[in-house]
């Protein structure tokens, strides 16, 4: 059962993820990993946000945690590819915009957006 | 439709994997996520050393980098574990793992994501010289210093 539903978050996160990052692609261009960056951003405030509230509630069930938690959240951000795009940059002397914008940036962005995430969920 | 089956198969086996690797890794709370940290790094190599192959094979299976690259690899490495797991660490005062673990995660991935990366530039230039007989080619192309080629 916990590989069927960690699978099945897995499968809808990814998804989630090729559809943003194609529609950011599309839409802003590819000199910044636009997409990338608000998938992770928004992957690390929805896990904060559900492992608040999913403590003291009806989501406290550990079927939920495999589904949205370790499936979706995970499926959905990324850290392979995070890496790959900061090389990628690196690689083309975006030393100021891989290193301190994207990658620095996505990290200290991504821990804020957690804390929150968690806050708002405490506060419910 | 074929497209989202590829992202989604593979998106659902890379966060079975992950989640099996949690498994046996079952650490203390507190401590250093060596699960997430290993998962991560060994995901950067592969994304590393499986996009570079691809792109330097000018490959137009669009569906095999689908399915192994944003699909595979992608959901097996964790973005949103990496900045919670370091968030409860410094929360709970843990201040020297939290930053070790984040500083450690970035500046391994980053290396790492390399490693794949000349790897698979390694590995294209040895088929290139099998293929030649293990002569020495003679075509200016192939002295070439390598393009800085865009992903």
């Amino acid at each position: 059962m916990d590989l069927l539903l960690v699978g099945a978050g897995g499968f809808l996160g990814a998804n989630a993820r090729y559809v943003i990052s194609g529609y950011a692609a599309n839409r802003f261009g590819t000199a910044f990993p636009y997409g990338t960056f608000s998938i992770n951003i928004t992957g690390s405030f929805i896990l904060a946000l559900f492992s608040a509230v999913a403590s003291r509630s009806i989501l406290a069930g550990v079927e939920y945690r495999w589904l949205v938690a370790v499936g979706f959240c995970g499926g959905y951000t990324t850290f392979s590819t995070y890496t790959f795009e900061t090389l990628t940059m690196l690689r083309e002397r975006n030393l100021r915009v891989s290193l301190l914008l994207y990658l620095l940036g996505s990290f200290i962005t991504g821990l804020l957006s957690a804390f929150a995430g968690l806050w708002l969920g405490n506060a419910f | 439709m074929q497209k989202y089956l590829a992202v989604g198969v593979g998106g659902a086996f890379g966060a079975i994997v992950r989640y099996m690797i949690n498994g046996w890794f079952k650490g203390e709370v507190g401590s250093f996520p060596l699960d997430t940290f290993l998962i991560n790094l060994s995901g950067s190599f592969a994304l590393g050393l499986f996009l570079t192959l691809l792109t330097r094979r000018n490959s137009t299976q669009a569906e095999l980098r689908l399915l192994v690259g944003t699909g595979f690899i992608g959901a097996y490495t964790t973005f949103s574990s990496f900045t919670n797991e370091t968030l409860s660490l410094l929360r709970a005062g843990n201040w020297l793992i939290g930053l070790s673990y984040s500083l450690a995660s970035l500046a391994g991935g980053i290396l790492c994501v390399w490693v794949g990366y000349l790897g698979a530039v390694m590995l294209e230039d040895s088929f290139k010289k099998i293929k030649t007989g293990g002569h020495e080619s003679k075509s200016a192309d192939e002295k070439k210093p390598l393009p800085e080629g865009k992903n």
